[in-house]
Order: structure tokens, then sequence, then C-alpha cells
């Protein structure tokens, strides 16, 4: 191998790597959402090919290769440092070690290329790839993980081509020395030095049969192998024993919560609006069958994160400040969720048992969600749910009991819908002997009069209409619709407030008439208060985008919603629409939802998820390779084999006593339990045997339709076969009789060779032994003359010759 | 009763019969393949792959993260890959070596090897035959070079060459091999070795140097000798020598056809040319067994490497006729070195010997006691100072005390540098 192929190996070998860093780099980044590795090492690589690998313009030498280590080795410390201590966030970290194995990389593909560095490489690319497998989560990984395996099995291929040649002759590879070999060389290797010895014997390996890269062989060699490895991957990631030890979990650092918060400032939901990230996905089911529960009227559900009663309203002595905020200002009286039978006064009203399940995503955990009224359907369940069944929601949760990088599944019980469609009214429990003098019964009962504006507001528009002032349902009714009506418009693009002296809220109402929910909320819950009705905001989100294939609703943050709950005795709903949906529960909480359609279409509607495909793959990844909490129910030590393989095992016993007892009466072939005769099953098997035996054929026939191509693909013809149809038809001949050609014998001692053995065997077999010499005598004109045609005569002879052999194969 | 023979004579093909035969095949496969002895071991890239594997391994287990688990898996995968295919690429192959039976020291010999692979489906790529380098005689060690040579693809049922070279610094014959065959394809984790049972053996002739033209001083009495001897030739140009089987080139006027006729196979006459110069040389190797030194002493290959040019060269020409006794490790003596075939004779043997405390020269020069009477003139090459007094106390005393009182002795001491105006190395 001359230094043009050697170069030419090591150039192949760097792109390999340099593809392969920059995706690597691009895994960590699809987890972290930081795309600066990415386009950094990307940039480096490709440069340092060109400059470095291709026009040999510089390279860094041993020097230059300590410093830029010490210095990337250095950074990275630091910015791990700076997120350990003054930014706590474990994803910071994991970045930061990332770092740490992305810029020695930088540092090594800027060195010249040597086995050393290239061994380097792969090892830091290995690590990088565990830090990858740490901060991923989504299908990314994934998708991008079966080109990697290629593209690595590709690179080791080539690694291997170019170790062995280095093994047989090191001059091709120029290693820059480690720091220790230097050291040894300066100083003790001047003082001790050895005298040359002339060894007995030199020996000199030539490589001039070895080719550089052989790229299209390499690649169809590696789709296998990289094929093959994945699925090992594949079988030994389903049987692998899981240990589940989480006490050996520990989070590294906190992570900054983001989701719903706990006060509602004006703007919140705003800024929650322009936020597309996706949130949780949630799934209705019917409880008990597991099937969909699907939404008649096509009006996306509403999920309960948070309510809020208590309006801090500040003023500096000259008005109203802008921050006035929304908050849980009660108490909270969680209990453990019970099961069905709690809720015996809605279940009697016939509605309908309905699972939800909340898929949130890990950084969104901290709040929990629920439709109420809500039940426990799995007592057994390991996650424990606290309910506050006055407030209708559920305890948030503590983020540390999380195992790190998992996401929160649970599921819970409603019964707030029937026929499809989600109920407005809620059974009211009635509160607790110590709420009724505690701060929450004060500020749910607080009636904000003191917003004078508002409130006059309020009594204007109550005079002006038709309302029974007694009918206290009527008038929220009324308000609600008030809000729908068309004088007010839904809008995020907020404006200064045009009386800054007003409240935000009263601005709101009387002067801007734009907002979006967060505001409708608002100024209903004040007019309602000043109205006496009992009310308060509740937060959380209203899904639109449906994903068809899973069946679940895709939650993102700007789904994020604000409505209204309002306090009625039963006696009060008994006459109005909602009489159907009440119980015998002695008050209810009516839902109202104040806010107008933001789009021209009308009323918000459920619609298809767009990229439903991706979204369903990727959660099917993150329940089935991710988490794995579809393996099995608990994750105890080798649940997922036991339970897998009882399931596996009974189905295959069941399948094998059913075959054996079509077998025994005749119906194998029948539909009764038998093997059903499949026509898709059966044209693809045909298919595939059609497609195996013509490429089968066209790997026969290339290399003689076009030696040239045949040559490119690496199906040259056998120089050792034989190419003359007569010679190769005795070779096979012989063949049955058990004389077959030996790799080392030419044609003419194999004739030799079946002519003793046959003559060992039969006695006569003068003709035969003419037979094959005559055979032989005309191959071998034809092999190597020039004279490559055949006369008439000896046409004839050859004819003779190939009947008495096989007359001879007969006898 | 004719059926029951006609059933009796085909229980081989029968189920049980076939099934029978088909594990026996089984077993004798399995057989060959524990026989075969295939190593593997992992490579310095493998065991930096393993690290990383049980670091990845580890910490998805104790952590119980899926993709790392997953990365795990496709590792191993990938391990087991190579270790599969590198134990079946290796079984059944076979790596012959054409190695000449002999060469001069300094002279590059380039080794053919060939590898074949019987295998049907599977190919063979990047097979490296590594061929370990002993020396056996003067002083047995074994080297640390080997004779490498790599082979990029081997077809199934087919086979491919290649070869590499060996240049010789030293005399004695050495072992090639056994060879050992091994790869590291498909990915470089691990490397399948298998060694075969194919030593040899070469025999590496000692350097030979140049003679300078004051040689012909050293022999100038040796030319009276001559002529005592031309007078006992005979008429013809050349006389019949012996007998040697016929190898190509040879005319088929030599073949000695009464001695064909007895042995089926063809044999001709060797001739050794008409007389015309009788020079008697003793080799005189003094010197510390060899296997005490750890390496060769460079006064003694002198001496060895002057025998090897004068018999070389004077064979060359064809026109002298020159006696030659060892005094060494071991004695020997060949009273006729002429042929080329005498000459290889005398080198494959000067070849082995080494210097000895007590070197036996006066039994040496019993071999040549014949050519010492046509030409007492003895030049004794010597790795020490002059022992003339010595031969004469042996002619004193010895049997034959009247051949070995005429001998006329030209002593060149190789230590105190006698031999530099006659011959040097390059």
């Amino acid at each position: 191998m001359d230094i043009a192929a050697a170069k030419k190996l090591r150039s192949a070998l760097s792109v390999h790597f340099v593809v392969l860093a920059s995706l690597t780099a691009m895994l960590v980044a699809t987890g972290s959402q930081s795309y600066f590795l990415p386009i950094f090492i990307s940039t480096v690589a490709a440069v340092a090919y060109i400059l470095v690998d291709r026009l040999e313009w510089f390279e860094l030498g041993r020097i230059g290769s300590f410093i830029g280590m010490l210095t990337a080795t250095a950074f990275s410390i630091g910015s791990y440092l700076y997120s350990a201590f003054s930014v706590p966030s474990e994803s910071g970290q994991l970045l930061a070690i990332a770092g740490l194995l992305v810029y020695p990389e930088a540092v090594l593909f800027m060195q010249g290329k040597s086995l050393r560095v290239f061994e380097q490489l792969a090892v830091f690319l290995l690590l990088e790839m565990i830090v990858a497998a740490l901060v991923n989560d989504n299908i990314l990984f994934g998708l991008l993980l079966a080109p990697i395996m290629l593209l690595w099995v590709s690179a080791l291929f080539l690694f291997s081509r170019y170790a062995t040649l280095v093994q047989i002759d090191p001059s091709i590879d120029k290693p820059n020395p480690i720091l220790a070999e230097i050291l040894y060389q300066r100083f003790v290797k001047t003082v001790i030095r050895p005298a040359p010895k002339q060894s007995a014997v030199s020996a000199h390996a030539t490589l001039g049969t070895v080719q550089s890269a052989r790229g299209f062989r390499r690649a169809l060699q590696s789709v296998p192998i990289g094929i093959g490895s994945i699925v090992f991957a594949a079988f030994f990631f389903y049987l692998m024993p899981r240990t589940s030890i989480r006490s050996l979990d520990p989070s590294l650092a906190f992570e900054p919560v983001v989701g719903l918060p706990k006060s509602l400032d004006i703007g919140t939901v705003g800024r929650l609006l322009a936020n597309p990230t996706p949130v949780m996905r949630v799934s209705l089911r019917k409880f008990g069958s597991g099937e969909n529960y699907s939404l008649k009227r096509n009006e996306p559900p509403y999920l309960r994160a948070r309510v809020m009663e208590t309006y801090q309203a500040d003023s500096n002595g000259r008005g109203w400040v802008a921050h006035n905020e929304w908050i849980f200002g009660g108490i909270s009286e969680y209990r453990r969720l019970r099961g069905l039978e709690s809720l015996r006064n809605a279940s009697n009203a016939y509605r309908d048992l309905v699972t939800i399940e909340f898929d949130i995503k890990r950084k969104f955990v901290s709040v929990m969600y629920c439709a109420p009224p809500a039940f426990a359907i799995a007592p057994s369940q390991e996650m424990r749910l606290n309910y506050d069944s006055y407030n209708l929601v559920l305890e948030d949760f503590d983020l540390a009991k999380l195992p790190r990088g998992r996401s929160l599944v649970y599921d819970i019980g409603t019964l707030g819908f029937k026929d499809g469609v989600q109920l407005r009214v809620t059974p009211a429990q009635v509160a607790l002997p110590s709420f009724t003098s505690s701060r929450g019964r004060r500020n749910i009962n607080h009636d904000l009069r003191e917003f004078e504006n508002a409130n006059r507001y309020r009594e204007e528009l109550l005079e002006q209409s038709q309302v029974d002032l007694n009918d206290r349902f009527g008038i929220a009714d009324f308000f609600e619709r008030h809000f729908t009506n068309g004088e007010f418009t839904y809008t995020l693009d907020l404006r200064p407030p045009i009386d800054p002296d007003l409240d935000p809220i009263e601005d709101f109402l009387i002067n801007q008439k734009k907002g979006h929910c967060q505001y409708y909320a608002s100024a209903m819950v004040m007019l309602l208060r000043q109205s006496n009705i009992h009310s308060r905001i509740v937060v959380g989100y209203r899904p639109t985008e449906f994903n068809s294939r899973g069946k679940w609703f895709s939650v993102r943050q700007n789904d994020a919603h604000a409505w209204v709950e309002a306090k009625f005795t039963h006696e009060e709903l008994s006459n109005t629409f909602l009489k159907d949906e009440l119980t015998d529960a002695e008050e209810y909480w009516v839902r109202f939802d104040p806010t107008p359609s933001g789009t021209e279409e009308g009323e918000l509607a459920i619609v298809e998820q767009s990229g439903q495909t991706l979204d369903y793959v990727e959660k099917l990844w993150k329940d089935y390779v991710v988490e794995g909490q579809k393996l099995s129910g608990d994750n105890t030590l080798y649940a997922p084999v036991a339970e897998n393989s009882k399931d596996a095992y009974e189905q295959v016993l069941e399948k094998l006593r059913n075959f054996r007892q079509n077998l025994e009466s005749g119906h194998l072939f029948s539909g009764q339990g038998g093997i059903g005769f499949e026509w898709p099953l059966a044209i693809l098997i045909i298919g595939i045997g059609c497609l195996a035996i013509l490429v089968w054929r066209l790997a026969w026939w290339l290399p003689r339709l076009a030696p040239r191509l045949a040559k490119r693909f690496g199906l040259e013809r056998n120089a050792n076969m034989i190419q003359q149809a007569f010679f190769a038809r005795c070779i096979e001949l012989l063949k049955r009789q058990g004389l077959t050609r030996g790799s080392c014998e030419t044609p003419q001692e194999f004739t030799q060779r079946a002519v003793d053995e046959l003559t060992r065997k039969a006695t006569r077999n003068a003709s035969l032994r003419d037979s094959l010499s005559l055979l032989t005598t005309i191959y071998y004109r034809l092999r190597f003359s020039q004279h490559s045609q055949l006369s008439k005569s000896e046409t004839q002879a050859i004819d003779e010759a190939i009947r008495e052999l096989t007359l001879a194969k007969s006898k | 009763m004719a059926m029951g023979d006609t059933y009796l004579d085909e229980p081989n093909r029968s189920f049980f019969g076939a099934l029978w035969k088909s594990w026996q095949r089984k077993r004798r496969r399995d057989r060959v393949r524990s026989l075969s002895n295939v190593r593997f071991r992992l490579t310095r890239e493998g065991v930096h792959y393993i690290g990383i594997l049980i670091f990845i391994f580890i910490g998805a287990m104790l952590r119980d993260i899926n993709l790392l688990i997953l990365l795990a898996g496709a590792m191993i995968g990938l391990l087991l890959l190579q270790w599969r295919f590198n134990i079946r690429t290796l079984i059944g192959l076979t790596a012959t070596r054409r190695l000449p039976r002999s060469t001069h020291v300094g002279t590059p010999t380039e080794i053919s090897v060939r590898v074949a692979n019987p295998k049907q489906w599977l190919g063979a790529w990047l097979v490296v035959v590594e061929d370990p380098l002993q020396k056996l005689t003067p002083s047995p060690k074994r080297l640390l070079e080997k004779g490498v040579a790599v082979v990029d693809e081997v077809r199934p049922a087919n086979s491919a060459a290649s070869h590499y070279q060996l240049n010789f610094h030293q005399r004695g014959r050495f072992q090639v091999g056994p060879s050992t065959i091994s790869t590291r394809f498909p990915l470089g984790l691990g490397k399948g070795m298998r060694t075969l049972d194919n030593a040899e053996q070469i025999t590496v002739f000692p350097l030979l140097g140049t003679l300078k033209p004051r040689i012909k001083n050293v022999f100038q009495q040796e030319m009276h000798g001559n002529a005592l001897a031309s007078q006992k030739v005979g008429l013809h140009e050349a006389d019949f020598y012996g007998l040697r089987p016929w190898t190509t080139g040879d005319s088929r006027r030599w073949i000695h056809w009464r001695t064909t006729a007895r042995l089926g196979t063809l044999s001709v006459r060797q001739f050794e040319r008409q007389q015309r110069q009788q020079a008697c040389v003793l080799l005189d190797l003094h010197g510390a067994e060899q296997r005490k030194l750890l390496e060769l002493d460079d006064k003694v290959e002198l001496a060895i490497s002057f025998m090897a040019t004068l018999a070389t060269g004077m064979a060359r020409y064809g026109s002298d006729r020159l006696a030659v006794a060892v005094a060494a490790n071991e004695n020997f003596a060949l009273p006729s070195v002429q042929s080329s075939t005498l000459v290889e004779n005398l080198l494959e043997r000067l070849a082995v010997i080494s210097a000895s405390p007590n070197p036996d020269w006066i039994g040496a020069l019993r071999g040549i006691t014949i050519p010492l009477l046509s030409n007492p003139h003895l030049l004794v090459v010597s790795t020490r100072e002059n022992q003339t007094a010595q031969l004469q106390q042996f002619a004193r005393d010895g049997i034959a005390s009247k051949l070995f009182s005429r001998i006329k002795v030209t002593w060149l001491n190789v230590m105190s540098g006698d031999l530099e105006p006659y011959f040097s190395w390059t």
C-alpha cells in the first residue's frame, strides 16, 4: 500500500468521524434544546477535515494539542461548576459534561490523524452517546440511532482495516506522542541510550494487494451488521430484567419548574398562550373496557389544574398597580383520592364512567390535572393521589419522587361526562366546619364591591337587561352571554391601559373590551361576586389537537385556559337547562366560560393533530423504550420477563394445542382455528421469493452480461471458474459420481485423478478415459490458445464424450 | 423374500437412517471445529470498547435508564458479531508457504503465502498470516521479528496469495512458522487467531564477500600441485563424478541409462571438470562456545565468510579444485569442492558451525589426506595464533607422521588481521 492509499483510508475515516461527531452532538442537542454544540463541532470538524486532512495546510502539534486539551477541559469544568452551583440545573450539568467531551473532540480533529487520535475520538464519541441517552427522551434519539449505528459499523470497518495495516507496517501511521513518551525520550532515553542491535532477520511486509477503503463493499457489509446489532439490541432490551432501585436514583439537582403558576397576575396566561411547548398527552377511555371515549359535540375538554379565588389588588394611593394577581387564598383539604363508591350521588345520575390517562412531560409534572368529579381507579397504583374535594383539584406532585428522566403517567376516573359531553355541573362538597371560619371562606365570599367602577358597570348592565335579580343562575348565565355576544373580542395583542387609575380588570371591562381568557374570567368572577354569587377562577388546559392514531389529546402550553366556576344550590338549578345534570347533592359548582372564540370559525373545536404520526411514534418510543412503562404494570425485578413470557408462552402453547387438534381432525387449512389462508401474506411470500430468485439470477448473470458493472458490485467472475459449458458439464457429471475438483487442482490434474478413481471402481473404462482426455484437451485448447472456435467434428466428439460420461454415471 | 431383501438392502434411505447420518456428520464437523483451535482475543480498541460498555451497562442497570440499556444492547450485539465472525472466518482456513530451501545472508528472500478458504458461503477478509522466526543453529533463540503477510480477501471456495520479504543478517538454520492466521475483520474490536502446523526450515548461508587479487599469492605455490594433478586426468575433458536425479535443463546426453532403467526414474551423470589447481584449506575456529555468547563473534564470521567466498569463487570459475577441512564445534572435511552442488553442501555446513574452545584441527586434516598428498601446501584460516608447532609435534607422534611432516602451512590469523589483504566483506 502506497502513501496515497493510506492517506485515502485515513481521509475516509476522518469523514466518518466528522459525520459521527455532528450526529452525536445533534443527539445531545435534541434532548437539551441547545444547538450550540452540534453547530460548533460540525463547523470545527468540517474545517479541520478540509484544512488538516485534505489540504494538509496545518495541524496541531503535540504542544498545541496539550494546550488545546487543557483549555477545553478547564472551560468545560468551569461551565459544569457554574451549572452545579450558580444555576442548579441537571440538564445544564449534563450539557457541561457534553461540552467536556465535545471541546476535546474539536482539538482532536485539529490534529494530524493517527490510530491513536481515531481511538480517542471513538472513546469521546461513545461517551457523548451516553450523555445523549441521559438528556434525551424523544423519538429523534431512536431515529438518529439507526444511521449512527450504521455509521459506527462503517467507521469500525475502516478502523479495523487501518489498524491491521498499521500493525503490519507501522510506518504508515505517524502518531503524536503522548506526554509520557515525550518526557521519557527527553529525560530518560538520552541518559541511558541502548546500543542499537541488529537483529538476525529483518522482515518487510508487502501491502500492495490491500485496497484502501472499498466504499461500496463496505456499505454492503455494514448494513447487515448494523441491522443485526440493532435487532440484538431490541431483544436485549426487552429481555433484560430491570432492577428499578428507585432509592438509587436521586436527582443531581432541582430543575426549574415550569407550567401553570400558582399565582395568576395579569398577563400570565397571555405569556403561556404564546408558548407551543408540548405539556402532556391526555387520553379518555371508557372505564372498564378501555375503549376510546369520544367527545360528540366536538368540544375540547376542560382539564382542571388550579383554583384561584382571591384577588390581591394593591393600591399605592395613585391608583391600581398593574401587577395585581389572582391567588389561591384558602386552605387545602387534601385526602387520598377515593374510589368510585365515594361518588354515589353522582353515579346515581347515570353519568358515564370515564378513565383519563395523563402522560405529563417531566418538566411539567409539578402540577396535577383532573376532571371533576374524580375518583381513583387503581387503589394499588404506586403513586398516591391526594384530592381536595372542596376545590376539586389534585395535590401538586413532588418532583424529587420522580425518577430522573421519567415522565409522570397516572390514571384517574371521572364522572364529569355523559353521552360524550363534558358536563358543566359538578356536585360541591359541603365545606368542613373548620373551613367555615377560615380565610378561604372569607376569600370566596368576598364581594369585591370596592371596585366601584365595575360595580357601577354591573348595575347598569343588569338594569338594561331583563334578568330577574332573584334568579342567581340567570344572572350568571347573562354575564356569560354578555361576554360572548360580540361586544368583547379575544386578543393576545394587549394594549396599555386606557385609564391607568383603574384596576386592569375594570379597565378591560369598561374601556378595552379586548383580552384573553384570564381577563374574561377575572371580569366575570368580579361581576358574580358583586352579585353575591360565590365564584372562583379555574386554571387548566383546554386542548384542541386530537391524535386520532393514538386516541389522545396533545396538550401544549398555549392550550392553557382560565374559566369560571360559580356555586349554586339544587333549587337554583332545578328549573334551568342544567337540571338533567343534577344529582341529589345540595350545592353544585357550575362551569362558565366567558371567553369568546379567538377564531373566525366560531367556537373552539377539536382538530386533528398536525404531525400526529410522529407524535404517535414518539409516544410508542417513550412507552416501550425510553421509560418502558408499557413493559409491565409494576417495575419489580424480572417483572417484564415474567409477564411478557407468561403471555408469550401461553399463546404459543395455545397455538400448538390448536394446531395439534386441527391436525388430528384434518382441518388444518380450514378457517375454523386452522391455518387461515391469507392472500396478502401468500402474495408477499411469493413476491419475496421471486425477488430473491431474481437477485440470485442477476448475481449469476451480471458478470456475463456486464463484467465491469459486476466488478463494481464485487461480483466479478471467478478466475478459476470453468468458462466452457461442456467442461463445466463434465465436472458436474463427475461430481455426481463423487468426484469433486479441489481448489488447488488444475482441470487436467482433476480429470487424471478422475480416471484413476474410476479405473479402480470399474474395469471397462478405456472409452471413459478417452472421453475425459478429449474433453480436457479441447478445453485447454479453447482456454489458452488463440483459436476459440469449435469445428463440427469437435462438437460431435464433445457430444459423444458427454454422452459417454452420462452413461457411465447411469451405470 | 425378495421384497424383504430389497428392504434390507436400503436401510439408510429411511428417515432415521438419514437422521443418524446427519447427526454423525454434525458430530464430525464439531470435532473438526474443536480441533481447529481458533482463539479470540480483544484488541486494544476492544478493551476500550468493553470498558465503556461496562460503564454504560452498570449505569443503565443501576439507574434503570432504558436508552442506555438500548445502547448497551447495540454495543454488545456488535461485540458478539465480531466474535462470531472471527471464529467462523478462521475455521477451516489454511495457509501454505513457499519457502526456498536456502538463501544467503543479506539477500532479500521473498516468501509467498497462499491462503485457501474451503467454505462455500463465507469469505474471509483482512487475513493476516504471521510467521514467527526462530534461529535453530548456531546459538538458538526466538526472534522478535515476524514475517507478516496480509491477504485482503479470500472468496468462498477460493484462495488468494500474498508475500513478504525476509532479509537475514546472520547465517544459520532458521525455523519459519508455524503460521498464525488472524483477522480482526469486520470491526476491529477483537482478533481471531489460529495456529497452523506448517513450520519449515531455511538455511542461511554465510555472507559472501570479495576476494582481493592478492589471494593469488597465497595459492601461488599450489600451481605446482596443479600440474601434478593434471597428469592424472584422463583424455576426456570431463570425468563422470556421480549420479543425481534429472532436473529441467539437463541434457539428454547426460542420462545414465543403466541406472535409469534400474531405478525407474531418470538419473543423470554429474561431472567435475578437468583439474587445473589444487588448494587445501583448513578452517580453524577457535573461540568461546557459541551458546555462551549473546552475539556471534565477528572474527569467526569473517573466517567463515572467507571460506564460503573462496569455495563459491573457485566453483564459479570451475578451474580449480578445493579441499576443505573445518575444525570447529564439529569436524568435517570435503576433499573436493568443485561443483555447485558440492559448494552448496559446504555452505550448508558452514551455515551452522560455531567456534569451539578446543577445535580438533588435526583430526579435521585427516579428511583431506589425499589432496594433501597431491599438494602439501595447506592454507590455515584460524581465529588464533599460529599453531604450526603443534602440527610438528603431532607429526612426530602420529600415525600419519610422514604425511604431516611434508605439509607446508600458511597460517592466516583472522584475529590479527592477516585476512585483510586478501578478503573484504563488502
